[in-house]
């Protein structure tokens, strides 16, 4: 089965996704008890206001009518009209999603960089005090509330030692940088501002720090059971056998072929990430989709929180196709996936 | 009495409790996890009996008071006691997370069973819906189920407990299709047993000890979901002594009283690494090829 059988029969799963995803999130926000046209309209606007914004909106119309005009606005990129910001859904959304994007990437390398070597030493000492302690870490990891994390680091970095800041994305006498992804770091760093660089950076750490802790641990135990496997390969003996060092054989031979099996964890990771990111950003006041949706939450703003269920089901679908793909793209031996 | 308690003994003497006991015995994950467990059991099961201290009662004078050998974890605010307030919600927390996995797993092996069982069309329609649940983020969809049902402990676990049924679904129906060809099951419909006969007789026990793994595992992440929730304002509503519904109540403090927030956080963390250690303990146990993988 060659990649681009692959790529077609998930994109057609993937518009069976958006199809149930949109059927799911129609449904969930007619469960809602209240009236929506009361909620846009306000406490103190009079029936006949209500009864004309519930015809302006559809709302008086047949369920299978409003499904058609729901799916019909989502094909076109309408998400709705935000009931707290009285912007369209999808707006808000672009224009928050640069920060999470931004925290989120920051946290996935720093889960990389601690989870990889921890993975390896741990597989290569298998059952050693450094693969105990290894474990340890992960289930630790794996069992941390973000939030409660969150909460500690606060503490310790910016309430006790004063080292990092505590919230926001920069300094209040910093502004942002002209803007070209809306990530502050690429930004500042491509038009030259450095000083705004390293502020942002300052501001990313606990964030970061907070979101990828958990990640490590599951990084670690991917990482550690595919080097297992690679490691009882005969092409290590070999290579072992051949007179290469140890060192070389697990980093230059081993880890390669450990790391490919090892990139869907990282699609899977993701959806993890941004919901981890709405808890984080909750706590480290960091304007993002996650604040965005807790805010939203807490105004019973349900397109709000509908549209972002949407676009963050399909970035999961979407980016877990883009792994799959590199997967297939690196493994030249799979040809049975799909 | 002395007869029913040696009745009840013997099972420790059972060669294959025996036998089990010793493999157990080997794995430090599994007893660590097990013996973190009783902890909590005692802790929180137990001690609020011994303690009989009220979580609500109020004390204003004592308001915000630091640990101390008469509160163990500090007071709050309004100057109850955070340590009788761990305890109780202990029971709250661990409690919703069973409830939940209990009936995820009851419904979800139900259908999965049924669906393998079946086969064809209703087979295909059921795992193709699952597999449309299962491609969208479970917590994300979890919030979003929870915020339109309204903020209350049961609605988020009505959330959770959907959102999570789709895994059993899935384990229970690939179980079942390896069951399904064996011989006692073609022995059964031979003489005529029925579907429902088919499933509760002999599929269902045949296909739980994957399942019993993969709910252990998932009482920890429940637990962590629910405290989530409550975090965000989804879950329990103050002032149910829910952890993680005190660590949220505790934010506003955190930079003068970090007491206030820490202690149910340590405990969330606690119980969920003991359940995690057990599950992957278990899993060992009951898999050979994952043994000292995990």
């Amino acid at each position: 089965m060659n990649i681009l059988v692959v790529l077609r029969r998930r994109l057609m799963f993937l518009v069976l996704v958006i199809f149930g995803v949109s059927l799911i999130t129609f449904t969930i926000s007619h469960m809602i008890p209240g009236d929506p046209a009361r909620l846009l309209a306000g406490d103190r606007a009079s029936d006949e206001l209500v009864a004309q914004m519930r015809e302006n909106l559809g709302l008086d119309q047949p369920l299978y009518v409003q499904y058609g005009r729901y799916i019909a606005g989502l094909v076109q990129g309408d998400l709705g009209t935000s009931i707290r910001t009285g912007r369209p859904v999808l707006e808000d959304i672009v224009a928050y999603f640069p920060a999470t994007l931004e925290l989120v990437i920051v946290a996935l390398i720093f889960s990389i960089l601690v989870g990889v070597p921890l993975g390896v030493a741990s597989a290569v000492w298998r059952n050693g005090i450094i693969d105990q302690l290894a474990r340890t870490f992960a289930a630790i990891g794996i069992s941390t509330p973000a939030f409660w994390l969150g909460l500690l680091l606060l503490v310790a970095f910016y309430g006790r030692l004063g080292w990092f800041p505590g919230s926001g994305r920069l300094d209040a006498g910093i502004a942002p940088p002209p803007t070209i992804t809306g990530m502050y770091v690429f930004d500042s760093l491509v038009t030259g501002q450095f000083k705004t660089m390293i502020n942002a950076i300052w501001h990313l750490v606990l964030p970061a720090l907070c979101l990828g802790f958990v990640h490590v641990g599951v990084i670690a135990r991917q990482i550690r059971s595919a080097m297992l496997d690679q490691l009882s390969e005969d092409y290590v003996r070999t290579a072992r056998a051949s007179g290469l060092s140890k060192a070389r054989v697990i980093l230059i031979h081993a880890l390669p072929n450990a790391a490919i099996p090892s990139v869907t964890v990282l699609g899977l990771a993701f959806g993890d990430l941004l919901y981890g990111a709405v808890l984080t950003e909750t706590i480290f006041a960091w304007p993002g989709m996650g604040a965005y949706v807790v805010n939203s939450i807490q105004a019973l703003d349900f397109p709000a929180v509908m549209g972002f269920t949407v676009i963050v089901s399909m970035a999961y679908v979407l980016v877990n196709l883009a792994v799959d793909l590199a997967y297939i793209a690196l493994d030249p031996r799979i040809k049975e996936v799909g | 009495m002395m007869a029913a308690m040696s009745q009840y003994l013997t099972v420790f003497k059972n060669p294959a409790f025996g036998r089990t006991w010793a493999r157990v015995r080997q794995s430090p994950v599994t007893v660590t996890g097990l013996v973190m467990l009783v902890v909590v059991v005692i802790l929180v099961g137990l001690l609020p009996f011994f303690l009989g201290t009220d979580p609500n009662a109020i004390n204003l004078r004592a308001r915000l008071s630091t640990p101390s050998w008469q509160h163990p974890f500090g007071t709050d605010e309004v100057g109850r006691d955070i340590f009788s307030r761990v305890m109780h919600g202990g029971r709250i927390s661990i409690g919703v997370a069973l409830f939940v996995v209990a009936v995820s797993a009851t419904i979800g092996t139900l259908i999965g069973g049924l669906s393998g069982i079946f086969g064809g069309k209703v087979d295909t329609l059921i795992m193709r819906l699952m597999d449309i649940v299962l491609a969208v983020p479970s917590l994300v969809l979890t919030m979003a189920l929870a915020a339109a049902l309204g903020p209350s402990l049961w609605n988020a676990m009505v959330a959770i407990t959907l959102v999570r049924i789709p895994t059993y679904v899935r384990l229970a129906r690939g179980q079942t299709l390896v069951v399904r060809e064996a011989g006692y099951i073609m022995a059964s419909r031979v003489f005529g047993a029925r579907s429902g006969q088919l499933l509760g007789l002999h599929v269902v026990p045949n296909i739980m000890s994957p399942i019993l793994v993969q709910a252990t595992l998932d009482i920890g992440a429940v637990i962590l979901m629910v405290a989530g929730l409550s975090f965000i304002g989804l879950g329990a509503q103050p002032p149910a002594a829910e952890w993680g519904a005190m660590v949220s109540a505790g934010r506003g403090y955190i930079l003068n009283q970090w007491w206030y927030s820490a202690f149910p956080g340590v405990a969330i963390l606690f119980t969920s690494i003991a359940f995690n250690l057990l599950g992957d303990g278990i899993r060992d146990l009951t898999d050979p090829r994952q043994k000292g993988r995990s």
